[in-house]
């Protein structure tokens, strides 16, 4: 039985019913990776003797009959940006090259106490900033659908991984589209909460203001629950709110009749590839076969999103790599004659070449020079966009855009912040937004679409997500050749 | 605008390699130009999510069983000496 193609939710019921144990369900995942992670690269730290150790002791509290969570020994790759006391947590730079957390985030805490498996950690773009992984200061992560193409980023290794079959689920951060861009280009779903539903502790931060943590899955249900696991109020993350969230998995429905999707007709006058267009164009029809209503709304300020979003999570960028000067943590520059000299060089030799360039936007945005024409004007569009998604969701229950541009683009073509077009919006006005896989182009890539829910309504979006999924089909894990 | 890349790297504390500051001056400029051509909305900032604010926890320090000790916390650290962290000199 490949146990690795199975989903949490089937791996679950086969663990469960002692069909399978959780000790071949991780050898088989381990596996996998041995047999593809030198073409799909999705990797910075492989963990298979911990991996399979922790297995035997989750299948030794099934053979005691312990209750377990649902999540119990499911393999599960974690972003290199997230905190994992003592493994290596890198951030995919070489400035935190050789950094042991002694802490555990919040989530991991959390996958934790429900015996969940972790097979690695995984790679991303140095600092989850790009959107195609090519910016790891170790090695750019393949699409498993075509090793020439990127899986888009900053998660595209956990959108790999779980793609290729390299990890069942992963977790990722999503700070403008780093979970829904490559979700998108790998054929998997993924899922940024609402700002404030996820704890970031122990993530390390890109941009503050915009910075959630999501769960990435083949399946609707897995991405549902996982972020029942995740979510929540969080002592150590102030910004966490103390609402009530029920079992997302356990409450999906994919009776969506009467439920109204708005579509935004600024996002498809952006330059949309026609396979693209065709794909979602179609996935409404099927929505409205599934009784949903359909209604044109407007996002009118959307066009200024991406410069509005580049300009805030670079000057947050900028403040929050502040901390990264040689002397607590991380590396330090062996060349220097003062304290100045050892904080520039350590910065310089250390930061790669876009995260340098986003800490120099975002200390001119903060600057005398720049805070009111730059930093404080992208701040009053942010307002805008914001209260211009309050505004649609008067008229509808749910947005639906598609996630990106394009399908997946060949490894090496510039286009980083393109790739964000469509998903900065959903960070700026801290909405929950998922990717969803809704087609493939004449090249078998996959391509996605986004559904965009109001705040702390991950259900709905979960359900629309998941009435198309029942519908359509998900999408098969690919031969990687 | 034009990001003067000298003052600003100064500032960031990094090292910009001169052959890469046409390069960077062009990629800046090109994200400054977008703001400069968007509309200023308005003058009043509110505060994001006002009715729905942080929670912060109280001022008190964690039990003692979740508090990280000196040696784990000072464990990454590039140079420790008497649990001291070590940086050059600063007073010559």
């Amino acid at each position: 039985m490949e146990l690795y193609k199975k989903s949490a939710a089937e791996l679950s019921a086969l663990i469960k019913n002692k069909s399978c144990s959780v000790e071949e369900a991780t050898k088989s995942v381990m596996d996998r990776i041995t047999q593809v992670e030198n073409k799909v690269d999705a990797y910075i730290t492989i963990c298979e003797q911990d991996a399979l150790t922790k297995a035997r002791e989750v299948d030794e509290k099934i053979a005691k009959g312990e209750e377990l969570h649902p999540l119990a020994g499911i393999p599960i790759g974690i972003k290199d940006n997230i905190s994992t006391k003592g493994i290596l947590t890198s951030s995919a730079s070489k400035m935190l090259s050789n950094y042991i957390p002694p802490y555990n985030a919040t989530v991991i805490d959390k996958i934790n106490s429900a015996h969940m498996i972790i097979t690695g950690k995984t790679n991303l773009d140095e600092f989850a900033m790009g959107s195609t992984t090519e910016t790891s200061y170790y090695k750019p992560t393949k699409n498993p659908h075509n090793l020439a193409k990127t899986p888009g980023g900053s998660s595209g290794g956990s959108a790999a991984a779980v793609s290729a079959g390299q990890a069942v689920l992963s977790l990722g951060s999503d700070t403008g589209g780093s979970i829904r861009t490559p979700a998108a280009f790998c054929g998997v779903v993924g899922l940024k909460p609402t700002y404030g539903a996820v704890s970031r502790f122990g993530l390390i931060a890109l941009a503050s203001s915009l910075d959630q943590i999501g769960p990435i899955g083949r399946t609707v249900t897995d991405v549902a629950m996982l972020y029942s696991l995740i979510c929540g109020h969080d002592n150590m993350d102030a910004t966490t709110k103390n609402i009530k969230h029920g079992d997302y998995a356990k409450n999906l429905s994919s009776d969506i009749r009467n439920i109204s999707i708005g579509i935004p007709t600024e996002y498809f006058n952006l330059d949309l590839n026609d396979e693209v267009r065709d794909s979602i164009t179609k996935a409404i029809k099927k929505y409205e076969e599934l009784g949903c209503n359909i209604k044109e709304i407007s996002l009118s300020s959307n066009e200024y999103a991406l410069p509005t979003y580049q300009i805030i999570s670079a000057a947050e960028a900028s403040s929050n790599l502040g901390r990264y000067d040689g002397v607590k943590f991380g590396y330090r520059s062996s060349d220097y004659a003062n304290l100045n000299e050892m904080y520039v060089n350590t910065r310089s030799e250390a930061f790669g070449d876009e995260v340098k360039s986003r800490i120099l936007l975002g200390t001119f945005a903060l600057s005398a020079q720049g805070y009111n024409d730059y930093y404080y004007k992208a701040k009053l569009m942010q307002q805008q966009i914001s209260s211009e998604f309050t505004e649609a969701f008067n008229e509808c229950d749910a947005i639906l855009t598609p996630t990106t541009l394009t399908s997946a683009f060949d490894l090496g073509t510039d286009a980083i912040g393109d790739a964000d077009s469509c998903t900065v919006a959903a960070n700026l006005a801290g909405l929950p937004a998922i990717n969803l896989p809704c087609g493939l182009d004449s090249d078998s890539m996959p391509i996605g679409m986004q559904i965009i829910g109001k705040k702390f309504d991950e259900q709905t979006i979960l359900n629309i997500a998941f009435a198309y999924e029942n519908a359509c089909g998900i999408v098969n894990m690919p031969e990687i050749v | 605008m034009q990001i003067n890349i000298d003052q600003t790297s100064k500032l960031a504390m990094l090292k910009i390699d001169k052959s890469k500051y046409e390069q960077l001056q062009n990629k800046l400029t090109s994200i400054l130009k977008s703001v400069d051509e968007m509309p200023r909305m308005t003058e009043d900032l509110k505060v994001l999510d006002a009715d729905n604010p942080m929670e912060l926890r109280e001022d008190i320090p964690i039990d003692d069983k979740d508090r990280l000790s000196r040696d784990e916390l000072l464990s990454n650290a590039p140079q420790v000496q008497a649990g001291c962290l070590v940086v050059p000199k600063i007073v010559e």
